[in-house]
C-alpha cells in the first residue's frame, strides 16, 4: 500500500514536471511568434489549453509555475491545472503572459497506471499464493508425514517408526536420523525397564530367605517375648519390602502390556461382590458404606480391574477414620468413590506419582495410586481427584 | 514321604529342609540341574519343590521330564516371578502349584501337604486329629461327630493350622494366607485375632481341646 502510494505521487510528479516541459515550450512557441511577426499571438481559449495577455509595468522577475483551478467551459465544476506565468515585451510594452494547461489528462493517466499497475500486482500475489501453496504443500509432504508418524511414537512401544520414503535427501537424511534416535531411545528405555524388573526379580531370593529364617527362627521355644517383638519388627519390614517390590513389578507389567486382554465386565456385579468381600475391613473401622450402584458395563482386563478397584477401596479404608464412610456411585460410565479422611485436600498435581505420600501417613508404600493411574491410562479411563469438605473422591469415567 | 528340594540358593533351600524335615517328611535337596536330573531319574518323590531359574539348566525342563515319564511326583513350583506374569502361564498348567517367592514356609508347607493328599487319595479324603475329623471334599469339620458351623476363613484356617501342626505360624504368614493378594487391603491382624478367636471358641465348644496357643501375640501355634 505504502509503495504504491509513493508510487502514484512519484508519477504524479515525474507527470507534472512534463507538463511543466511543455509549457516552457509554449513559452518559447510564444516568444518565438512575438519575434517573427512584432505582436501578440491570440489569445487561446481551449479547454484544455487557454493562454492571456495583460499589459503590465514591470517586468516580472523570473517566470513562475503554480497550480490553479481551471474553470471549465459548460462543465460546472472546475478541474486542475498548471499555469506558467512569465513577462515578454512586443514592441516596447511590457506584457504579463499567463499560459494554463489543463492536468484532466495527467490525472486521468495516472489514475489508469495505478490501477492497471495494483491489479497487476494483485494479479501476480494471488497467483503466487495459489503456487506457492500448492507446491509448498507438496513439496513439504514428506515432512508432514513425518511428522505424522513422530506424534504417535511412544517409548516403550518396541515398534520401530516406519517413515514413508522420500526422495528428497534432506527429507531422507532426517527420518533416517529420527529413526536412529527414536531405535535408539526405545532400546535404552527398554534396558531400563528390564534392569528394574530384573533388580525387582532378584531381589524376591533374598526376601524369601529372610522370610524363611524368621519363620525357621521363631520355632525357637527358648525365645522370650522381647525376642519375638524384635522379629515382628523384622517380619513386618520384610511384608513391607516384599510389597511394595510387587508393585513395582506390577507396575513394570501394566507397563509393558502385559495385560492387553480385555473383558466386557459388568462393573455392578463386580463391585456389589467386591464390597461383600471387604464387608469385614469395613466394619473393623466402622465404616459405614453407601453404595449407589446402577447398571454399568466395561471393557477392560479382569485382573487390572480386580487391582484397580481394590487399590481404589483399600485407599478409601487405609485413609478413613474411625467411623468414618465410604461411598460408591456406579453410572453408565462413570465411577465415583469417595470417602472421609484427613481435613485437607491432597495435592492434585502429586499424588499420582510413585512414592507420593501425603504428611498424615507415611506407613504405606505410596505406589499404591501410581499403579491405579497406570491402569486407567492403559484402560482408557479418565481419572480425576476431588477434594470437598473432608470427603476425598475419585472419580473414573470411560 | 520323600520331598525333593530343587534350588540353588544353599540358604533357601536350607530352611525349606530344615521346616519340611520332620516324622512325616524326608527332605532330599538338588542345588543344580544335573543332580536334579539324576535324583529325580532314580527315585519317586511324594513331592518336588522346583525352582524355575536354575544353573545349568531350566526347572521348565524338569518338569518336562517327570511328565515325559509318566513320573506320579508332585510339582511345586516356586519362583521370582508371580503368576501374573505371562512367562509363567505355561508352567502352571504342568505344575500341580505354583508359589511365589517370598513365601511363608507354613504356606509352602500347607501347599506340599495338599498336593500330597490329592495325588494319594485313596477314597477317604478327611484328616483326623485327635477328635478333630476335617472333610476335604465337603469342606465340613466335625469334632466328635458334632458338625462345626465354621466360615470358610475359618475353615481355611483351621485346616492351614493342621497342615502345620506344632508349628509356631506368624500372623504375617496367616493373613497371607487367609487374604492373599488383598492382603495390601488388610493393614492390621485384629482381623487374624477376631477369626482364630471364633475358631478357638468354636472348637472348645464342641469338645476339642484348646490347642492353639497364642506366642505373645506374635503368632499362633495348633499343638497335637
Amino acid at each position: 500500500m505504502l509503495s504504491s502510494f509513493a508510487f502514484s505521487v512519484l508519477l504524479y510528479y515525474v507527470l507534472l514536471n512534463e507538463v511543466d516541459n511543455s509549457l516552457k515550450i509554449e513559452q518559447r512557441e510564444i516568444e518565438a511568434y512575438i519575434a517573427e511577426h512584432g505582436k501578440l499571438p491570440e489569445p487561446m481559449q481551449l479547454t484544455n489549453q487557454k493562454s492571456s495577455f495583460t499589459p503590465i509595468d514591470r517586468p516580472l522577475s523570473k517566470r513562475k509555475f503554480i497550480d490553479v483551478r481551471m474553470d471549465s467551459n459548460g462543465d460546472h465544476g472546475s478541474k486542475n491545472g498548471r499555469q506558467l506565468i512569465f513577462s515578454t515585451r512586443v514592441s516596447n510594452r511590457l506584457y504579463r503572459v499567463e499560459v494554463v494547461k489543463s492536468l484532466e489528462e495527467t490525472e486521468d493517466l495516472v489514475r489508469s497506471i495505478i490501477i492497471i499497475t495494483l491489479s497487476t500486482i494483485l494479479l501476480i500475489l494471488v497467483a503466487t499464493l495459489l503456487i506457492n501453496r500448492i507446491v509448498l504443500k507438496r513439496l513439504w509432504l514428506p515432512f508432514y508425514n513425518t511428522l505424522s508418524v513422530m506424534k504417535k511414537f511412544k517409548l516403550g512401544q518396541h515398534n520401530s517408526l516406519q517413515f514413508e520414503p522420500s526422495n528428497l535427501d534432506e527429507f531422507a537424511f532426517m527420518n533416517k536420523t529420527l529413526k536412529e534416535v527414536t531405535d535408539n531411545a526405545d532400546k535404552e528405555y527398554t534396558l531400563l525397564k528390564e534392569f528394574t524388573e530384573n533388580a525387582s526379580h532378584e531381589l524376591q531370593t533374598p526376601l524369601a530367605i529372610i522370610r524363611t529364617k524368621l519363620d525357621l527362627l521363631i520355632q525357637d521355644e527358648s525365645l522370650t517375648e522381647h525376642h519375638l517383638r524384635h522379629l515382628q519388627g523384622a517380619y513386618d519390614a520384610v511384608q513391607k519390602m516384599s510389597r511394595l517390590n510387587q508393585s513395582l513389578l506390577l507396575l513394570a507389567k501394566i507397563e509393558n502390556n502385559q495385560f492387553h486382554s480385555t473383558e466386557y465386565i459388568n462393573l455392578r456385579d463386580f463391585l456389589h461382590d467386591k464390597i461383600d468381600e471387604l464387608d469385614e475391613l469395613f466394619a473393623d473401622k466402622h465404616l459405614k458404606v453407601a453404595q449407589k450402584l446402577a447398571e454399568a458395563h466395561i471393557t477392560i482386563n479382569p485382573i487390572l480391574c480386580e487391582i484397580l478397584f481394590n487399590n481404589l477401596l483399600a485407599n478409601g479404608i487405609r485413609h478413613n477414620h474411625e467411623n468414618g464412610c465410604i461411598s460408591l456411585d456406579l453410572s453408565a460410565g462413570k465411577c465415583i468413590i469417595s470417602n472421609s479422611g484427613i481435613p485437607n485436600p491432597l495435592d492434585n498435581s502429586r499424588i499420582f506419582n510413585r512414592f507420593y505420600t501425603s504428611q498424615f501417613n507415611t506407613d504405606h508404600h505410596g505406589l499404591g495410586l501410581a499403579i491405579i493411574k497406570q491402569i486407567c491410562d492403559v484402560s482408557n479411563i479418565a481419572i480425576s481427584y476431588h477434594y470437598n469438605n473432608g470427603i476425598h473422591s475419585f472419580e473414573l469415567s470411560w | 514321604m520323600k520331598i525333593l528340594i530343587i534350588e540353588d540358593e544353599p540358604e533357601l533351600s536350607n530352611s525349606i529342609y530344615t521346616y519340611l524335615n520332620s516324622e512325616r517328611f524326608v527332605c532330599e535337596i538338588a542345588v543344580d540341574f544335573h543332580e536334579a536330573m539324576d535324583k529325580i531319574s532314580i527315585y519317586d518323590y511324594a513331592c518336588i519343590v522346583l525352582d524355575i531359574g536354575l544353573p545349568g539348566g531350566s526347572g521348565l525342563d524338569i518338569l518336562k521330564e517327570l511328565k515325559a515319564n509318566n513320573k506320579p511326583d508332585g510339582v511345586l513350583i516356586i519362583s521370582a516371578r508371580n503368576s501374573l506374569d505371562d512367562k509363567v502361564n505355561g508352567l502352571i498348567s504342568g505344575a500341580d502349584d505354583y508359589l511365589t517367592k517370598p513365601f511363608h514356609l507354613p504356606e509352602l508347607m500347607a501347599r506340599i501337604t495338599a498336593i500330597i493328599r490329592r495325588k494319594s487319595f485313596d477314597g477317604k479324603n478327611s484328616i483326623q486329629i485327635d477328635n478333630i475329623s476335617l472333610d476335604l471334599t465337603g469342606k465340613t469339620v466335625k469334632v466328635d461327630d458334632v458338625l462345626l458351623d465354621l466360615t470358610q476363613k475359618e475353615y481355611d484356617l483351621l485346616l492351614y493350622f493342621v497342615s502345620n501342626k506344632n508349628k509356631v505360624i506368624s500372623k504375617n504368614a496367616i493373613a497371607e494366607h487367609l487374604w492373599g493378594d488383598n492382603m495390601d487391603l488388610a493393614d492390621n491382624y485384629d482381623f487374624i485375632y477376631t477369626h482364630i478367636k471364633n475358631l478357638r471358641k468354636k472348637l472348645i465348644a464342641a469338645g476339642s481341646e484348646d490347642r492353639i496357643k497364642s506366642i505373645y501375640g506374635m503368632g499362633y501355634k495348633f499343638s497335637v
